[in-house]
C-alpha cells in the first residue's frame, strides 16, 4: 500500500507492506536511520519519535498508523543555525558513548524541555525512564539534560 | 577549491577533556551503526537457529524454502566453503550445525531474500528434524556425564590435566601452605547467575563480495584481525581476500569478542554475488552472543586475630556452556584474582570451567574476576564481622603493596596503589540519609509510589576489587598504528592515523586522536583513518581494559619515528610528498602459569593491574524487598586519565552493569532454553534505577605503560556488585549470597 | 496483510474475526504480531471509530494512558495505575481498551509452549520458573494478569459499554475452563467503546516491582473508598485482575512455592494502601 507521512516537516511517500512499523519504513524507506531498533519490541525507547508532538516508540506504530500525522525524529531537530541545544549538550556533557540509545534520548529530551523546561532530577529520571543506556549509567545523560534546559 | 569540511575535529591533548569526535554525527543520527548499513542490490540475511539446547540433526530439508517470494539463497553445513568450524580459541564451533546442536539458538542455516520478511518468512519453512537428546544443564553434573566434545579441543595446549568429562579448563594456583591455619575462619558458598552484555545495537552487519572471488565485511567487532583469521579458513580464501572493516559499534562489554554474522553473511554474499545484510533482532540477540559465566564459589578466609589474612582457600565452578570461546583465559583469571587485592601468604585456589548444553559464555567486562570479587569482599566482611574490626580497616591491614607478591608468585613490580585507593573512596563524604516524609520516588519502590518511609531500613557496603590489565599467560599481544604524514591542499600539514583498534564506545578514537596531537603537535590536523584490517597490521581485541595502553603505545611509536623522518628530511614536506610508517607496539613480556601449581614461569603472567574501591548507600524496603541504591561513590585506579571526562563515563557505566547484576539481571533458563530473551524480561537499569557515581581518580603512574596509562572499563564493574550487595546485608542482616538479589530475598523481615 | 479504516464501531466490531483483529494502539497487539502469537489476515484500525477522551466520567475506551494519567477528574487510583504502566513513550500510544484486554507476560505461554492457555493440558510454569506467576486462581493456569489499570478500575467498580452490552468490568474477566481458555469474555465481534468510572471518596494505587520503573507488577494494589465501603484490587497475581474481598482474604491464597513471597508483599501493600486512604 502506498502510503503518505508527513516527517520533519516534509511530505513523503512510501510503498509500504500492512505490517511493516514506522520504524522499519523511516529507516528503509525513507532514508532516515536516526531512530535506532535495539529491541524493536517497544522495550527500549532507541526508537522514540514524537508522533502529532507525542513521544512514542516508532517500532510499535505501523506506519499506516501514523499516516495523516506529523512525525519528527533526530534528523528533523537539527535547525538552519545548526545542532538542537539539546544535540549539543548531549555532545558537551559527555552523554555519548556508543551512541546507539543517543537519538532516542535525544527527542525524549527535546519532548521534556518543551513541555518543563526547568525539570528537577527526579523529572528527568522519570521522564528517561522508558529509554535505555547500557554503556554511561545515565549520570553524564541527566548533565546534558541540564545543559540543554539552561540554555 | 572546494571548502573544508564543515564539521572540523576538536582536537586536544593527552590529559584534557575532549569532546568525542563522533560526538556529533552520533547526536544528528547521522553516525552509521552496522545496523543502519545500506548497499544498492542488498539482499537481507537470516539465521535458522536450533530450538533445542541438545539434539541430533536427522535431516535438513530446505526444498520447501528454496522457490519462496524474494529467496536468493538457503545454505547449510555442506555449503561452507573451508574449514567447517572456528572459535575464538579452539576451533569448537561449527559455522553452521553439522550433526547435532548443542546450545538453544545454535545456527543451522541461511536465507537470503529481498526483504527481511521474506527471509523469515522462508526461514520457517526450512525443516530440520531433530532428536531431542538430553540436554546438560548442571555444571557439577557435567563433570560426570557424556562427553560433549569428545575430541577435547582443549587439552594438549599446557594446560593442568584434567581428565574428568567436559572439562574446558583447570587452573589450581597453589601458594605457600594451603593448610595454614589461622586464629578465625569464616566459609561461604556463593553463586552468580548468567549476565548479558545486552549491548543495544543488535548485532549486524553487511558483507559485499568484490567481484573477485574475495569479500569485503563491515561489522560491529571487537577486534578485526582475529574476525578476518576466523573467517578467511572457512570461507576458503587467503587472508588478504577478506577485508573487515569496522562498522558502527552500538556497545560491545565483550560480547563481540566472538563471530556472529561474519561468515554467515560473507557466505550468503558470495553465494548470491550481492552484498548480504544481516541485522539479529532482540531475541536472538540474547541467544546469539556469549553471556558471562555463571559461577558456584565454595570459599574460606582464614585470618590471625590481628586481621591479617593467612590463608585464602576458594573452589570455583564455571559453566561454560556449549562452546569454548574465551572460557581458558576467564578460567584463568578467575583463580589467579581470586583472593582479591590483598597480601596473602598461603593460598590454594581452584577454578574449572565445563562444557554444558547452557547458554555459550565467554569475555563479559570483568572477565573471572567479577565472580570472585563478589566472593572474596562477602569473605572479608565476613572476617570482618568474625574478627570485630571494621570492614574498611580490616582491607587496609591486607591491602597489596609494591614489592608484594601475588598468589601467582608474581612480585607487583608496577603500580597498584590498593591502600590510597581504599583510603580515598573511604574519605569521600557520604551524604546525610535523605529525610522523611520524601517523595514516594525518591524511596525503594520508584515509580511503583509503594511507600511514605515504613520499613525502609539504610545499609552501607564497602568493597575493593581488582584484575589484570592486558592479556595474559604468554599471549603475544600487540598492536599496530600507521601515520601518514602529508601536505593537504591548503598547505597544512596532516597526519593521517591508521589503527584497527575497535570504538565500540569507549572512547579509544579520541585516545587515538589526542596521542597524536601530542606526539606530532606540529600538524595542523590529525584525522582517523576508518579502521579496517585492509590498512594495517592487527591492534588486538577492545578488550582486557587494555586499548588505551596499547594503541596509545603504537600511536605514539608510529609519531616518535615519523617526527624522526621528518627531520632527517629537513623539517618540512613539499606537496605531494609524504611520510608512512607502521609501528608495532609489545607490552612487557608474560609467560603461561605452571600447570601445576598456577606459579608464574617467568617474571609476569600479567602484564599490570588496576583496582578500585567503592561504597555504596543503598535503602531496602523490607517488607517489600524493593531497593533503592542511593549514592555510590569509588576511587579507582587509573594511572593516568587520558581523557578525563571519558574516564569518569567508563566508571559510571561500568558501576551501572554492576548494579544491574547485583539487583536484576539474569538470563533465565530451562533445560538449556532461554526464557527471557527480551528487554521486559531481562531487566537492566533504567534512568531511575542508577544514583550518580561520585569518583575520584587515583593516578599513579604505571611505569610500564605510555602515559602512565592503566585501562579504567573493568574495575568498577569487578567492584560493583560486591559493593551494593554488601549495603544490602547491612541493611537486612541477610547473607544473600547470590545476585541478582531479588525482592523475594529481602521481602519479609 | 491489510490495514483497513472501518466507518463506525458497529461496522469494525462485525468484521472481526476469521483472521480480522483489532488495532487500536497497537502496544500490546504489534509485538504478538511480530512474534506469531496473533495471526492476523486482516487489522481493523480503530482510532477514528472508538470514542476517545473524557467527559463527566465517560471514558472512550481509545483513550490513551498518558491522557488519562493527567485528567484531574478521574480517581486517583486509575490516574496512579496509569502513570505506573509501562514507560512514557507506551503510555502515548497505549489505549485503556487494548490494556484491559493486553495478554500475559508469562513466559511459557508468549514462547508457545502448548499449555493450558493454548489449549494444552499442562501449565508449564507450576513445574519451571514462575517467581512472576499467580497466588490465587491457579489451579490450571498460574499466569499473571499484567494490567495496573484494570485492577484499578475493578476496585472502582467501572462498568463498561461495548458495541453488545454493558457490564461491569468483573465480567469482562474469567479464569479459564477445560471448555474455554479465554480469560475475557469478549465475543469475537465485540468491541468495547466507553467505561464508566464511579467516583470514590479516595483512591490509591500501589505498585511493587523489579525495579525503580518500567516493570510489569510484581503485584499492584488498587484500594477505592465509597462511604464505608473499601474495594481493594489487584495486578499481578492470577490470571485475571483479582478483587481482594478483604485483607484477609489473601489468607486463602494458593501459592506456588516461588510466588509465596507475593502473599507477604501483597499483605504489605493492602495494609499501606488502606492506611493512606483519608477515612472522612
Amino acid at each position: 500500500m502506498r502510503i503518505e507521512l508527513d516527517v520533519n516537516g516534509e511530505q513523503l511517500e512510501a510503498d509500504v507492506w500492512a505490517g511493516e512499523s514506522l520504524l522499519y519504513v523511516l529507516r528503509e524507506r525513507l532514508g532516515l536511520p536516526g531512530s535506532k531498533n535495539a529491541c524493536e519490541q517497544g522495550e527500549c525507547g532507541s526508537c522514540s519519535v514524537l508522533l502529532d508532538g507525542e513521544l512514542v516508540c516508532a517500532c510499535l506504530v505501523l506506519a499506516a498508523q501514523a499516516e495523516g500525522h506529523e512525525v519528527v525524529t533526530v534528523e528533523g531537530l537539527a535547525g538552519a543555525e545548526g545542532l538542537h541545544p539539546v544535540q549539543a549538550a548531549f555532545a558537551r556533557a559527555g552523554a555519548v558513548q556508543c551512541g546507539f540509545c543517543t537519538p532516542g534520548l535525544v527527542v525524549t529530551t527535546a519532548h521534556l524541555l518543551e513541555r518543563n523546561p526547568d525539570p528537577s532530577e527526579d523529572e528527568i529520571r522519570e521522564a528517561l525512564s522508558g529509554n535505555l543506556c547500557r554503556c554511561t549509567g545515565y549520570a553524564k545523560i541527566f548533565d546534558a539534560v541540564k545543559l540543554a534546559a539552561g540554555t | 577549491m572546494s571548502a573544508p569540511p564543515a564539521r572540523k575535529l576538536q582536537l586536544g591533548r593527552v590529559g584534557e577533556t575532549v569532546q568525542r569526535v563522533d560526538a556529533i554525527p552520533k547526536v544528528t543520527g547521522e553516525f552509521a551503526f552496522s545496523s543502519d548499513l545500506f548497499a544498492a542490490g542488498m539482499l537481507w540475511g537470516h539465521t535458522v537457529r536450533s530450538p533445542h539446547a541438545h539434539a541430533r540433526i536427522v535431516s535438513i530439508d530446505i526444498s520447501q524454502a528454496v522457490p519462496m517470494p524474494g529467496v536468493q539463497a538457503v545454505l547449510t553445513h555442506e555449503d561452507v566453503p573451508g574449514a567447517k568450524h572456528y572459535g575464538l580459541e579452539f576451533p569448537d564451533q561449527p559455522v553452521l550445525a553439522i550433526d547435532r546442536v548443542r546450545y538453544f539458538g545454535e545456527p543451522v542455516a541461511l536465507v537470503a531474500a529481498e526483504h527481511p520478511e521474506q527471509a523469515r518468512r522462508a526461514a520457517s519453512r526450512i525443516a530440520v528434524e531433530y532428536e531431542p537428546l538430553e540436554p546438560i544443564v548442571d555444571a557439577e553434573r557435567a563433570l560426570a556425564q557424556e562427553e560433549l566434545h569428545p575430541n577435547r579441543p582443549t587439552s594438549g595446549h599446557g594446560y593442568r590435566e584434567d581428565p574428568r568429562p567436559n572439562v574446558v579448563r583447570t587452573m589450581v594456583v597453589r601458594h605457600g601452605d594451603p593448610d595454614a591455619e589461622g586464629d578465625v575462619s569464616v566459609s561461604g558458598v556463593y553463586e552468580l547467575g548468567i549476565q548479558d552484555q545486552a549491548f543495544l545495537g543488535p548485532e549486524s552487519g553487511l558483507a559485499i563480495p568484490d567481484g573477485e572471488g574475495g569479500i569485503d565485511i563491515y561489522v560491529a567487532t571487537q577486534w578485526l584481525h582475529v574476525d578476518r583469521d576466523q573467517v578467511a579458513p572457512c570461507l576458503d580464501l587467503e587472508p588478504e581476500r577478506v577485508r573487515i572493516h569496522l562498522a558502527g559499534v552500538g556497545g560491545a562489554f565483550g560480547g563481540r569478542e566472538d563471530l556472529s554474522m561474519q561468515i554467515h553473511g560473507a557466505m550468503l554474499a558470495l553465494r548470491t554475488n550481492r552484498p548480504v545484510k544481516i541485522v539479529y533482532n532482540r531475541q536472538e540477540s540474547f541467544v546469539g552472543h556469549i553471556h558471562r559465566h555463571p559461577a558456584r564459589i565454595w570459599a574460606e578466609h582464614r585470618a590471625d586475630r590481628d586481621g591479617k589474612l593467612k590463608c585464602v582457600r576458594m573452589r570455583i565452578l564455571l559453566d561454560g556452556g556449549a562452546y569454548a570461546s574465551s572460557s581458558t583465559a576467564v578460567t584463568s583469571n578467575a583463580a589467579s584474582f581470586a583472593c582479591g587485592p590483598y597480601a596473602v601468604e598461603n593460598a590454594l585456589l581452584e577454578s574449572t570451567c565445563v562444557y554444558t548444553n547452557n547458554p555459550p559464555c565467554g569475555a563479559m567486562r570483568g572477565f573471572g574476576a567479577v565472580q570472585t570479587c563478589f566472593a572474596g569482599e562477602a569473605q572479608m566482611d565476613k572476617l570482618a564481622a568474625a574478627l570485630g574490626v571494621d570492614p574498611v580497616e580490616l582491607r587496609l591491614r591486607n591491602a597489596l603493596a609494591p614489592g608484594d607478591t601475588l598468589p601467582t608468585g608474581q612480585k607487583l613490580t608496577g603500580s597498584l596503589p590498593v591502600a590510597e585507593v581504599i583510603r580515598r573512596c573511604a574519605a569521600i563524604p557520604v551524604p546525610e540519609p535523605d529525610g522523611l516524609p520524601r517523595d514516594a520516588i525518591r524511596l525503594p519502590g520508584g515509580s511503583g509510589n509503594v511507600t511514605r518511609g515504613e520499613g525502609v531500613r539504610r545499609g552501607v557496603g564497602f568493597a575493593v576489587g581488582f584484575k589484570n590489565i592486558g592479556y595474559s599467560e604468554g599471549f603475544d599481544d600487540y598492536t599496530a598504528a600507521r601515520v601518514r604524514l602529508f601536505t593537504d591542499r591548503s598547505g597544512g600539514l596532516v597526519a593521517e592515523v591508521h589503527c584497527a583498534a575497535a570504538e565500540v564506545g569507549q572512547g579509544v578514537s579520541n585516545v587515538l586522536v589526542q596521542v597524536a596531537r601530542t606526539e606530532l603537535d606540529i600538524v595542523d590536523d590529525v584525522l582517523l583513518a576508518p579502521h579496517t584490517t585492509a590498512t594495517v597490521d592487527s591492534a588486538g581485541s577492545a578488550s582486557a581494559s587494555r586499548m588505551t595502553w596499547m594503541s596509545s603505545g603504537a600511536v605514539r611509536l608510529a609519531c616518535a619515528a615519523v617526527r624522526e623522518e621528518l627531520d632527517r628530511r629537513g623539517g618540512s614536506l613539499d606537496p605531494g610528498e609524504e611520510i608512512d610508517i607502521e609501528r608495532i607496539y609489545r607490552h612487557p613480556r608474560t609467560t603461561p602459569l605452571d600447570p601445576e601449581t598456577g606459579q608464574v614461569t617467568g617474571e609476569r603472567a600479567h602484564v599490570a593491574f588496576a583496582c578500585a574501591a567503592m561504597r555504596v548507600v543503598a535503602e531496602v524496603d523490607t517488607e517489600l524487598g524493593l531497593v533503592r541504591v542511593a549514592w555510590i561513590g569509588t576511587a579507582q585506579d587509573v594511572g593516568k586519565a587520558l581523557n578525563p571526562q571519558a574516564v569518569h563515563g567508563q566508571i559510571e557505566g561500568g558501576t551501572a552493569q554492576g548494579v544491574g547484576l547485583a539487583l536484576m539481571e539474569e538470563i533465565q533458563t530451562e533445560d538449556g532454553l532461554i526464557t527471557n530473551a527480551s528487554f521486559t524480561d531481562y531487566l537492566i537499569p533504567t534512568a531511575l534505577d542508577m544514583p550518580r557515581v561520585v569518583a575520584e581518580l587515583v593516578e599513579d603512574a604505571e611505569p610500564d605503560a605510555p602515559y602512565g596509562v592503566k585501562g579504567v572499563g573493568e574495575p568498577p564493574t569487578v567492584v560493583s556488585t560486591a559493593a551494593v550487595v554488601a549495603a544490602l546485608r547491612a541493611a537486612t542482616g541477610r547473607e544473600l549470597a547470590r545476585v541478582p538479589v531479588r525482592p523475594e530475598h529481602l521481602a519479609g523481615l | 496483510m491489510k490495514f483497513v479504516r472501518p466507518e463506525s464501531p458497529e461496522a469494525a466490531a462485525s468484521s472481526l474475526g476469521n483472521g480480522s483483529v483489532a488495532l487500536a494502539g497497537g502496544t500490546d497487539l504489534v509485538p504478538m504480531l511480530r512474534d506469531g502469537l496473533v495471526q492476523a489476515d486482516e487489522l481493523v484500525f480503530l482510532r477514528d471509530v472508538v470514542p476517545r477522551g473524557v467527559q463527566s466520567g465517560r471514558i472512550g475506551a481509545g483513550t490513551t494512558l498518558a491522557e488519562l494519567e493527567v485528567d484531574p477528574e478521574l480517581p486517583q487510583a486509575l490516574r496512579e495505575a496509569c502513570a505506573a504502566s509501562a514507560s512514557p513513550q507506551l503510555r502515548s500510544m497505549g489505549t485503556i481498551g487494548g490494556n484491559l484486554l493486553q495478554a500475559t507476560r508469562c513466559w511459557y505461554w508468549r514462547l508457545r509452549f502448548p499449555c493450558y492457555l493454548h489449549g494444552g493440558d499442562r501449565c508449564h510454569a507450576r513445574q519451571g520458573t514462575h517467581r512472576e506467576h499467580a497466588i490465587f486462581g491457579n489451579d490450571r493456569c498460574a499466569s499473571a494478569h499484567p494490567s495496573d489499570p484494570a485492577a484499578a478500575l475493578l476496585a472502582l467498580g467501572a462498568r463498561l459499554q461495548t458495541t453488545r452490552r454493558e457490564l461491569p468490568v468483573a465480567d469482562l474477566y474469567r479464569l479459564p475452563t477445560e471448555e474455554n481458555r479465554n480469560l475475557t469474555a469478549l465475543e469475537r465481534d465485540e468491541l468495547i467503546l466507553e467505561l464508566d468510572v464511579p467516583t470514590p471518596d479516595a483512591s490509591v494505587y500501589l505498585k511493587a516491582m523489579d525495579r525503580r520503573a518500567w516493570s510489569f507488577a510484581l503485584v499492584g494494589v488498587a484500594a477505592a473508598r465509597f462511604g464505608a465501603e473499601t474495594r481493594l484490587a489487584l495486578a499481578g497475581v492470577a490470571p485475571v485482575p483479582w478483587l481482594l474481598e478483604n485483607p484477609s482474604a489473601l489468607e486463602q491464597s494458593t501459592p506456588l512455592p516461588g510466588t509465596a513471597y507475593k502473599v507477604e508483599i501483597a499483605r504489605a501493600l493492602v495494609r499501606r494502601a488502606l492506611a493512606s486512604l483519608p477515612t472522612t
